[in-house]
This record gives C-alpha cells, structure tokens and sequence, in this order.
C-alpha cells in the first residue's frame, strides 16, 4: 500500500497564477528592483550635484528626464504585480505592493510638486518639503515592494518543495 | 520490531525539536531584519532632512573633534548618524543567529552591509570636513555625500538578498520536516 503524505500549508498564500506564472512575476519585480536602483542613483545625482548647490533641477535636465522615464516604469511594473498580486489569490503580494503604489503616487506629486516650485534648496520650504516626502515615501515604496517579492519569492520555494504546480 | 519503531519515533522527535530551534532562530532572525528595515528608513527620512535643510556652518573646525562636535549639536545630524548606527548595528545579531543555524552566506552578506556602511560612516564625516569654511570644496563634498549615499544602497542590497536566504532556509526546513510527520496520510 503506497501512501502519500500532504503537507500543512496553513499561513501560506500560494495563489492560483501557477509556478510559471509566478516565477514571470518573480522576474518582473526583479527587473522592477533595478529600476528602484536606477531612480535612486539618478535621484541622489540630481539631489546632491544640482539640487544641493545653488542650481535648480531644470525638468529638461538629462539626469532628471531619465529619473522620471525610470520612474513611469517603476510605477507601471509595480503596478502590475499589484494587479497581479489581487486577481490571482495573492492578497499580501496585492496588499504590499497597493502601499508601494501609493507611495509611489504622492511621492510622484511631491517630485512634481518639487518642480514647479523652484527645483533647488534655496527656493523655499514648500520645495523643500515636498522633496523630503518624495525621497523618504520612495523609500517606503522600496520596502513595501520588497516585501511583495519575497512572498512571491516564498510562494514559488513552498511549490516547489511540496512537488505542487 | 517494537524498539526499531521506539528508535524511529525518538529521531523523529529530535527530527522535530531540532527543527523547531532552527526555525525559531530563523524567526528571531527576521525580527531582527524588520528593526533593521525600520532604522534603514529612519536614516533616509533624517539623512534627506539633512540634505535638505543642513548647511555646515561657518565656524565648524576642519578636524576630528570639530567635526564629531558637530554631529552631536545638529539634531537631524545626530539622529541621521544615530540610526545609521543602529541599523548597522542589527548585523551584529543577525551574523551571531546566521551562525548558530550555519547559514554562510546571510553572515557573508551582512559583513559585506557592515563594511560598506563603515565606507559611509568615513565619506560622512569627510562631507561634512570638505564642506568647512576652511577648506570649501564643494566638488569634493558632493562627491562624499555621492559615496555615502551609494554605499548605504549596496548595504540594503546586501541586506535585501540575505533574507531571500532567510526565507529559502525557513521553506526547506518547514517542508522537509512537515512532509515526514504531517497529520493528514491518502491511501492509494
């Protein structure tokens, strides 16, 4: 008599998207952490080379277009695990990268807003603020977006260690 | 028949206890992982309000104690140097757990983190000496200010990838022991 054993795969959210199409997803939200990387290097450039000195970050700065074409993606990748994340079954995926994306959204407007103010340290505390806000909820979008990889991440081991598809 | 059964019960058993050890040291691991991801955000919220409204004064010296005297008398300064500190310093613990459950690559990675954040911890106070009125080059301050910053990314990097170590260990050891002992048995 063969006899099979199932594992207890109480607390863990595997989904319904497959190992494949998890470990599509998997390789997204890595292509996605070299963009992070991207906009964090292209920001701090403009941060501390232009920003910091006297010089405004003019919007057709070469250093700040590639920030803000990076940034669209970023958002557009994290969106998707998102999207991703809710539709197939994956609610902390879904639910951290909701976070990633809103942060994404305000720092966005703080960027933005950021801008249009003056764009350098000397233009006043509203450009100043909104740059502080940008910087830090980048940050946050960084972590939150971390932590939907590692639960896609965490989902494809827990399939591939009890032999599921 | 009766001993070989009262053998294999007791490895199992000890399968077990082993198991949950390593899996609470994993669990204390990422404790500690969490507090270091929370000083990480608190050393960017206060490095970028440095960066933002920070300007080394005129009358700081352009030596040690000038300099450290100055971290300690700026409040977004000190709380940018302290969590700095403090998210070094969650390594330390993580390093000594690594140990214990013989993961080499989580103790690799974070004594990388460790020693990039000491990169930063000398190209920080060398920001703040390049930007003295006595010595005023700007060009050499940013490009500390530069390093400092870079460096702090390749150390929550480094810190990134060793949990995905952390979490590969926990998978593995829950499921290899989970599927020797589970509850529920098909018969086919």
């Amino acid at each position: 008599m063969e006899t099979k054993q199932i594992p207890n795969l109480e607390g863990e959210e595997l989904g319904n998207l497959g190992l494949e199409g998890l470990r599509l997803t998997l390789k997204l939200c890595y292509a996605n952490f070299l963009l992070y990387l991207l906009l964090y290097v292209t920001g701090m450039y403009v941060n501390i080379f232009i920003t910091s000195g006297v010089n405004t970050t003019s919007i057709n700065d070469p250093a700040n277009i590639i920030h803000m074409v990076v940034s669209v993606l970023n958002f557009a990748f994290t969106f998707i695990v998102m999207v991703v994340g809710f539709v197939y079954g994956m609610k902390k995926v879904g639910k951290f990268s909701l976070g990633a994306v809103l942060c994404l959204v305000v720092s966005t407007a703080g960027g933005l807003l950021f801008l249009t103010t003056g764009g350098s340290r000397q233009s006043g505390a509203i450009t100043l603020a909104a740059g502080w806000i940008m910087s830090l909820l980048f940050m946050l979008a960084l972590f939150l977006s971390y932590y939907s990889t590692l639960k896609i991440m965490r989902a494809i081991r827990v399939i591939e260690a009890t032999n599921r598809t | 028949m009766h001993w070989q059964s009262t053998k294999s019960n007791h490895n199992e058993s000890v399968g077990i206890s082993e198991s949950e050890r390593l899996t609470k040291t994993l669990h204390r691991i990422f404790l500690f992982l969490y507090l270091q991801f929370a000083f990480y955000w608190a050393t960017i919220a206060a490095g970028m309000l440095v960066n933002y409204y920070y300007v080394v004064p005129s009358n700081v010296q352009s030596n040690f104690s000038g300099i450290l005297l100055q971290i300690f008398s700026v409040p977004s300064l000190f709380t940018h140097v302290l969590f700095a500190v403090l998210s070094t310093s969650m390594s330390i613990p993580v390093i000594i757990l690594a140990r214990r459950v013989g993961l080499k690559k989580v103790i690799l990675l974070h004594a990388g983190a460790m020693t990039s954040r000491t990169i930063g911890f000398i190209f920080g106070p060398l920001f703040v000496y390049y930007a003295t009125s006595a010595i005023s080059n700007s060009s050499l301050a940013n490009i500390s200010t530069f390093i400092m910053a870079s460096v702090f990314l390749v150390a929550v990097i480094l810190t990134f990838l060793s949990r995905i170590f952390i979490v590969r260990e926990d998978v593995r050891l829950k499921y290899s022991v989970t599927q020797s002992v589970a509850p529920i048995t098909l018969e086919r």
